[in-house]
């Protein structure tokens, strides 16, 4: 039987479901369609599985240095297989988490591949190969990504991996090559090394984590060198082939074309995520793709398709959840008549989970550079902050860039065990257009490493306490 | 459960208003936003609005009664044969309690604008960096008059940090800027979208308005400059207390003018001579603010200020003197001008004019005052009226020094004269004190010599 839905959620990750629920709050008649678990790779593949793999390795972290702290702690083993499933736990506990979201909205859940056939009819075919109809009013398409392949390193789970395969392997690799250096690739970097794997880091572009502060970027080679983690920037790989399994010999080819060979047992690629577009039936019904092959949307997520409408990493723009949801409540805002304006992209917030975390928001150096925007820089590092000193966590550093002219933060970037954590006033100072003033004079709580952010303030005039 | 109705504050000055005419009568069920009745306050007639949702039970100020803000006019109930009678007892005596004891405090709550703000002169106005003053006033104000409030000058203004700065730096009012963010908030957006509106609009508006159906006609002033060279000044603070501070004056004070000639050929024999005394440069103004004082301390009535429910005859005499300066005007204060000599006088002046023309002058250099002297005598003005600086009740308009022909026995001769005029205010001085003060500083300014004594 064919019912018709005022809105249909294609793809149940956190911009999918979210969008689900905001749709059905607001008295719409919501269906969400999904062909694998829910909650999408957020929830099952990405964010909470991989935070759950780093505590086990930050655990790892502190036994090491237990001594440190004037505890004596003796015959440390990894059990990686309970590694492994503790993450698949937590993975299953939220995916529970989203089914009951979506009972309590009174949204329908429809199990299966979804393929538009016209506008506002969607055929679904389920994993029995039966297929029904679908009529909705309005489509969401937040089907995510994938990780980019490429033909040179063959994707075959046990000597090509990538974060997929890395969430559930069954035994920790001794030696592992890292294929680029963004979150996926840095986190990974840290998980393995610390539980006591080599691991070689790889990255293409001059620094790792390329999006981030020239700045922070460094401090996080620093430190990443300092764990014994062997980073390669600027750095190509050359030819990488297994010669038998388990065992890959990869060369690789740095700015000055000097060559590094390798032989590691595995090779996780991390090298950037491509849209899931296939077999979407988008060119049947006319939505159209940018050069990139992301879905093209307007400022309110509409495609070219009146009534259809993308979000989240199928979208384009920056591949984060937190960035999907917010488009997800965009879409459905617009659906309802009561969006006034678009989201902001220059205040998502990134976040990456090695140790010393990374997290920033607005602008960096660089980019103000190139924007010639005059700003005022202020820093203060976590050595000087007597919490960290306490908690034995001194490295990194909060830097604030502000407007020269009006001193509106312009950008906020932060290296240190806390980080992701302490980006959230600087999220918020931004969002509410706040200038140093309002931070340097906001109260902190002390001793909080969060004193180290209204310090940073104080410092882009000059005026910092502790330095 | 009733509730009380009370006399609403329908302006910041209003102390008592007459409640003309009900609009609702007993029994009615009154909504928020119904018109309630008329009432008569200190400058217009206006209707007054319910915030309020029930049934009026009982008015207790029939239409044509005067009533004190704050006086209880009528009891409201959810229930329309709810029991009232205990309430009503209750609610009258704390109403005349309330009433009572605010009448008390009331000189002191009058008097409170005059020490914050002083200032007069040419258009008598003041240059009192207190703009929390005025809102803090009208935030009593029930409904109606807060929504005026709130675009206007100081009324809370909803913007980001970031906004605030770029409006203060582009000079742009930000109460004036339509807010985009939550609950309107003005943020950057809004100021970088902000443009004001054109003069050219602006002006065709009351053209349009008299006469809907032909051309719009500009003005006669603006056809001599093309469009495209007006533009729009925002106002700082100086010149909005200065355009609240006029109105106030103008439109509150019933003002009266009296003018006099006076002869300075004896002012201008004695300036000469004094200023042959080595180190004195005295002007013509130094000897008319001394007059000033003596006349003053003659007329106490005069040396007055108006407060409501009282007058008060100041003790000290205080003159004001009325300083043009960047962006417009203040008036710094000579303490005590008859206690002291026209030398001192003179250097206290020098003293603060250039102190005001530096924009250095301390509050308890400008704050007070018990009356006021413009001059304008050096831009070759014959004569002209000034407003009042409130609470004081008199300011007095000097002129140039003109050549005037008279006949002595039938011979043409020439002599110096000067027009002053004074400006009062006829609730405190009457038409024949100001003449009597005006005849007195005319003697002292023909007789310069008495100022010696």
């Amino acid at each position: 039987m064919e019912s018709t839905y005022d809105i249909v959620v294609i793809g149940s990750g956190p911009g999918g479901y979210v969008a689900a629920i905001k749709g059905a709050q607001a008295g719409k008649k919501v269906a969400l369609i999904e062909k694998s678990e829910l909650g999408g790779i957020c929830l099952n593949w990405g964010c909470i599985p991989t935070k759950a793999l780093l505590k086990s390795a930050e655990v790892a972290h502190y036994l090491k240095h237990a001594g440190d702290y004037g505890l004596n702690v003796k015959d440390v083993t990894v059990d990686y297989p309970k590694i492994i499933s503790r993450s698949r736990d937590v993975a299953k506990q939220n995916s529970n988490g989203v089914q009951y979201l979506m009972k309590k909205n009174k949204i329908e859940v429809i199990q299966g591949s979804a393929k538009l056939v016209a506008k506002g009819l969607i055929e679904v075919t389920d994993a029995q190969g039966a297929r029904k109809n679908v009529n909705a009013k309005n489509i969401i398409l937040a089907t995510g990504a994938s990780a980019r392949s490429f033909p040179q390193y063959p994707i075959d789970g046990t000597n090509f991996i990538t974060y997929r395969h890395a969430l559930e392997l069954k035994d920790q690799p001794k030696k592992m090559l890292i294929i680029g250096a963004g979150a996926i690739g840095v986190e990974f970097a840290y998980y393995f090394n610390t539980l006591g794997t080599e691991v070689h880091l790889v990255e293409m572009l001059p620094q790792i984590l390329p999006v981030e502060d020239e700045e922070i970027s460094k401090t996080l080679l620093g430190s990443f060198k300092k764990q014994g983690i062997n980073c390669y920037v600027a750095t190509k790989v050359g030819d990488v082939k297994a010669v038998k399994p388990g065992v890959i010999e990869a060369k690789l080819l740095d700015a000055s074309n000097k060559e590094t060979a390798l032989t590691v047992d595995r090779v996780l690629v991390a090298v950037g995520m491509s849209p899931n577009t296939k077999d979407l039936g988008l060119e049947q019904v006319g939505v159209k793709l940018d050069e990139r092959g992301f879905i093209k949307v307007d400022g309110f997520q509409e495609t070219s398709v009146k009534g259809i409408f993308a979000i989240g990493d199928v979208a384009g723009k920056q591949l984060l959840a937190h960035k999907a949801s917010a488009e997800g409540e965009v879409a459905v805002a617009r659906i309802l008549g009561t969006a006034k304006h678009g989201l902001e992209y220059g205040q998502i917030p990134g976040a990456t989970y090695c140790q010393p975390q990374v997290a920033s928001i607005g602008l960096t150096e660089k980019a103000c550079k190139e924007k010639n925007i005059a700003v005022k820089i202020g820093r203060f590092p976590f050595s000087a902050s007597g919490k960290a000193r306490a908690i034995g966590h001194t490295e990194g550093m909060v830097k604030l860039i502000f407007g020269a002219k009006f001193g509106e933060l312009v950008g906020a970037h932060i290296i240190g065990s806390e980080a992701t954590e302490m980006l959230a006033e600087l999220g918020l100072a931004m969002k509410l257009e706040s200038t140093y003033e309002e931070i340097m004079h906001t109260v902190h709580a002390h001793p909080t490493l969060s004193e180290a952010v209204m310090e940073a303030a104080m410092d882009s005039q000059g005026v910092s306490v502790h330095i | 459960m009733p509730t009380s109705m009370l006399m609403p504050s329908l302006s910041p000055t209003m102390e008592e208003g007459v409640l003309a005419k009900w609009l609702v009568k007993e029994g009615d069920f009154i909504k928020p936003g119904m018109m309630l009745c008329s009432v008569e306050t200190d400058k217009t007639t206006v209707d007054y609005e319910s915030m309020d949702e029930g049934f009026l039970r009982k008015i207790l100020v029939p239409g044509g009664t005067p009533a004190k803000v704050n006086q209880l006019i009528a009891i409201l109930s959810d229930d329309k044969d709810e029991d009232i009678s205990a309430y009503l007892e209750k609610a009258v005596k704390k109403s005349q309690e309330m009433v009572a004891s605010k009448g008390g405090a009331q000189p002191a709550a009058v008097a409170a604008p005059a020490s914050a703000g002083n200032g007069s002169g040419p258009a008598s106005a003041s240059y009192a960096p207190a703009p929390s003053r005025a809102p803090a006033a009208v935030a009593t104000a029930p409904e109606p008059v807060m929504h005026a409030a709130a675009g206007a000058e100081g009324g809370r203004v909803k913007a980001s940090p970031l906004a605030r700065k770029m409006a203060d730096d582009a000079g742009i009012p930000i109460q004036n800027v339509p807010g985009s963010g939550p609950n309107g908030r003005i943020i950057r957006r809004d100021i970088e979208n902000y443009k004001p509106e054109p003069v050219a609009k602006a002006e065709a508006k009351p053209a349009s308005g008299k006469a809907p159906s032909g051309p719009v006609q500009r003005p006669l002033y603006g056809s001599l400059a093309p469009i495209g060279q007006t533009h729009d000044i925002p106002l700082n603070m100086m010149r909005k207390t200065i355009g609240r501070r006029l109105l106030e004056s103008s439109q509150g004070i019933p003002n009266f003018y009296v003018t006099v000639k006076v002869d300075m050929g004896a002012v201008n024999a004695l300036r000469a001579q004094l200023n042959r005394a080595p180190g004195y440069k005295l002007s013509v103004n130094d000897i008319i603010t001394k007059a000033t004082s003596f006349a003053l301390r003659e007329f106490p009535a005069v040396n007055s200020s108006y407060h409501g429910d009282f007058i008060r005859q100041n003790a000290n005499i205080d003159i004001c003197i009325a300083v043009s300066i960047e962006g417009g005007l203040i008036t710094p204060i000579v303490r005590d001008v008859d206690q002291k000599g026209l030398g001192l006088i003179s250097s206290e002046i020098k003293q603060l004019v250039a102190k005001a023309k530096a924009g250095k002058l301390a509050p308890e250099e400008y704050q007070g005052g018990t009356f006021t002297i413009s001059n304008l005598g050096m831009y070759g003005v014959d004569e002209f009226t000034a407003i009042i600086n409130p609470p004081q009740s008199g300011i007095l308009a000097v002129g140039g020094i003109q050549q005037e022909v008279y006949l002595d026995n039938g011979v043409a001769k020439q002599k110096d004269v000067m027009k002053l005029t004074m400006t009062s205010d006829h609730r405190v001085v009457d038409g024949a004190l100001s003449a009597q003060f005006l005849s007195a500083l005319k003697s002292l300014l023909e007789n310069p010599v008495w100022l010696m004594l």
